[in-house]
């Protein structure tokens, strides 16, 4: 068998291939890290050592010899393991994970079809045998460079020599597991992958359906108050009403093929908080929770880089040091939890350490210090206003600048990014305690949650994430600052707008107040009255963009189309709010 | 089978009316042609942009032609359509006074606009075309709704991040 490349393997095998091994190393990212605290658990060794050797196998089948060769290596390995001979230990699990970091760059150089990959093994495949060894218990001499070289030529000699008898027992085993090793593969992972652009095209169509089908029925029930008693007719509703359910069911399946579990998100940051701990010697126990909540595929795309950004911030400010959280009276093994679920047509995802907890007077001094607030101001704040300073650009209260975070560009970015998908963020946190970080996010950016209103005859739908009430205008409880209106919601003043951002001035102001509503709404601890007309239904609503051509119409987030036909425009609720403020200055 | 073959002699073009006058947009951009409907007015919109509908699942802007170009106009007209151009990859509606024909043209009928249009705009004209009765404006759609209308339109715009 020669080292194979490019011209001598179909672009099509060499995709199955790459697809699969995407599979396996994902697998291995998330589980070889959780080897460090399980690492005695039978289920898991077996997964692992069945993830490698089926990574073997098809790099052996596709004629990738280093692959096959490091993955031998890994197999042996965890073969020990599994069969109790050896015992994970920190050397194990770090030869471990550097195998699979070299595995990662042979897999990225085959899908940029480079030409004979770069990559050394030797050195990768070296450590996991010293590793093998001295976990069993044979004294190896420490290694170094020259004798990875030797260990390896010998290797590509002669297959078995460096390993030795330990392996030969194993062989026939290996020739068994291929078979169950592709048989399990075929039955777990029958996918189809599919242009998401396929996608939206197929939604747009069910979401025409979905409009017809009212029609339908709107013209059945005139036919049959028309014709009672026709047989013609009778058909007729009979068929437009399993047609109508039919488009339901449709809708429905088309809506879950969008779906994806947030667990193919959360694979890979097992790894990531282990290399972040270790890297600042912090000991952290790191747990995930709800991995297979559902979220649309579009935002997962988009929640990835906040997720990852707010469990480095856990890591470098949260959590603290083993010495300092000893001399607090804590276990030495700090906590970082993960977890995703939904909860009433929400995904709620948090990010809780069990660390030192946000320094609130820290973010109060640096917010006043960079005039972001007045002194005044911030002797205001309530301590639960004040931790959410810490989202206000420039804000950190990191002691120390570390490479991923702490400058005080992340958190105002996660939040606008949170926002971008119609997403709140919210911190909660306790000094010596710890903090937690609450991520609310839609089901799908495509379906919002909304209050339909009329203002002059044109129809508006508030995203209700955002409504906090409604109520009717009388005009005596409406009194004027500088000219502009407000209006008293309890105990706090929120100003009046229209739906296009204008505010509302006394001189123009409300001729048709007797009969109007307001519909109070809050974003980022600032509320606003917005005048309507008329409230309507509330119900689920399909967001369309807006043309790009209406992109610097900013005050609307998007435009939906009603059971008629008809486009109604959804209001931007946080830009809404900001100019508000802006005008306020 | 024709379109290809003469490219340079020949125009086809969909000619329709405006404030009493002829125009005319090449015919490849022209994707069909509405009834009025009703249109969904957008707040804080340019004042040429009469609003959105729904084409057939997507959200359209749909303009006032007449407003664009400047011409004196009002209400529209039982005859009124909305043609529905496409320019840069997304399909605009415009509305105008009533859609006339399709017709075939040699280009060497077509006069350049300096002497004939205001320097305003000669950004948008192709030409005139001296047809037997009329005279017809050519507009040239990329420049009328995408050039100039992206430059005013993405002041302070949001991009393209929501897509």
């Amino acid at each position: 068998m020669s080292r194979t490349t490019g011209t001598e393997i179909t672009r099509e095998e060499l995709k199955v291939f790459l697809e699969e091994a995407d599979e396996q190393i994902g697998l291995l990212d998330r589980d070889i890290v959780r080897l460090e605290t399980e690492g005695d658990n039978p289920d898991l060794l077996q997964e692992i050592f069945r993830a490698a050797h089926t990574l073997k196998g098809s790099s052996a089948m596709l004629g990738h010899e280093c692959m096959a060769e490091l993955t031998h290596a890994m197999e042996s390995l965890l073969d020990g393991l599994r069969n109790r001979q050896i015992v994970v230990n920190a050397e194990v699990i770090d030869s471990l994970l550097y195998s699979l970091d070299v595995l990662k760059m042979l897999e990225e150089d085959l899908a940029s079809c480079k030409d004979g990959s770069l990559v050394d093994i030797s050195l990768a495949v070296a450590r996991l045998e010293s590793a093998t060894e001295r976990a069993r218990g044979v004294v190896v001499p420490s290694l170094d460079m020259a004798e990875a070289d030797t260990v390896s030529m010998e290797r590509a000699g002669k297959h078995e020599s460096a390993v030795g008898n330990s392996l030969a027992g194993t062989d026939d085993d290996h020739g068994r597991m291929t078979i169950s090793a592709n048989q399990g593969g075929h039955t777990s992972f029958q996918s189809v992958r599919v242009d998401v652009r396929i996608l939206d095209n197929l939604m747009n169509m069910v979401e025409e359906l979905v409009i017809d089908r009212s029609r339908i029925s709107q013209i059945n029930r005139v036919l049959e108050s028309r014709y009672a008693g026709d047989e013609l007719v009778r058909d007729l509703s009979q068929t437009s009403n399993h047609i109508a359910k039919v488009i339901n069911e449709l809708q429905q399946d088309v809506m879950q093929v969008r779906m994806v579990q947030i667990g193919t998100l959360f694979g890979s940051f097992p790894r990531l908080v282990r290399d972040l701990a270790q890297k600042q010697k912090k000991r952290v126990d790191f747990v995930m929770e709800g991995e297979d909540t559902e979220l649309d595929r579009n935002i997962i795309e988009h929640i990835r880089d906040p997720l990852i950004q707010l469990l480095r911030n856990a890591i470098d400010h949260g959590t603290e040091n083993p010495e300092e959280r000893e001399a607090a009276g804590k276990s030495p093994m700090a906590a970082v939890k993960l977890s995703a679920s939904q909860e009433e047509g929400h995904i709620v995802i948090s990010v809780e350490d069990d660390g030192r907890g946000i320094d609130i007077e820290a973010a109060k001094d640096v917010s006043v210090r960079k005039e972001l607030i007045s002194a005044e101001e911030a002797s205001r704040l309530s301590a639960a206003e004040a931790v959410n300073l810490i989202f206000m650009p420039g804000v950190s209260t990191a002691e120390r600048v570390t490479d991923v975070s702490g400058r005080g560009v992340g958190l105002d970015v996660v939040k606008a990014n949170i926002e971008k998908l119609n997403g709140t963020i919210m911190t909660e946190s306790k000094s010596g305690e710890g903090t937690k970080f609450i991520v609310t996010l839609p089901l799908t950016i495509a379906l919002i949650q909304g209050l339909m209103v009329s203002v002059d005859k044109t129809i508006y739908v508030m995203p209700l994430a955002f409504v906090t009430e409604t109520m009717r205008i009388e005009p005596q409880k409406i009194e004027t600052i500088r000219g502009r209106e407000v209006i008293r919601v309890r105990d706090y003043i929120a100003p009046l707008l229209r739906i296009d951002g204008a505010p509302c001035m006394k001189t123009n102001g409300l001729s048709s107040g007797d009969k109007g509503f307001v519909v109070v709404a809050r974003y980022s601890d600032i509320s606003v009255g917005i005048i309507v007309d008329e409230l309507m239904e509330q119900q689920e609503f399909v967001v369309k963009p807006l043309s790009r051509y209406l992109c610097d119409v900013r005050t609307l987030a998007g435009a939906t189309i009603l059971g008629d036909g008809q486009v109604a425009l959804i209001v931007d609720i946080p830009t809404l709010v900001r100019m508000s403020a802006y005008q306020r200055q | 089978m024709l379109k290809e073959t003469k490219p340079l002699t020949e125009l086809q073009l969909v000619l329709f009316e405006l404030a009493s006058e002829h125009y005319a947009v090449d015919s490849s951009n022209v994707r069909e042609v509405m009834r009025m409907q009703n249109i969904t007015r957008v707040p804080g919109a340019p004042t040429f942009v009469k609003g959105v509908i729904n084409l057939r699942g997507k959200v359209m802007p749909v303009l006032d032609l007449g407003k664009r170009l400047g011409l004196p106009g009002g209400e529209h007209g039982k005859d009124a359509r909305i043609v529905v151009v496409e320019v840069g990859g997304q399909s605009i509606g415009m509305i105008v006074d009533g859609v006339s024909e399709v017709l075939r043209i040699p280009l060497s009928i077509v006069e350049p606009p300096s002497s004939l249009v205001t320097p305003d705009d000669l950004n948008y004209v192709i030409g005139v075309a001296k047809l037997e009765n009329e005279l017809v404006i050519l507009l040239d759609l990329d420049k009328l709704l995408n050039a100039s209308e992206k430059r005013t339109l993405s002041v302070g715009g949001r991009g393209d991040s929501q897509n």
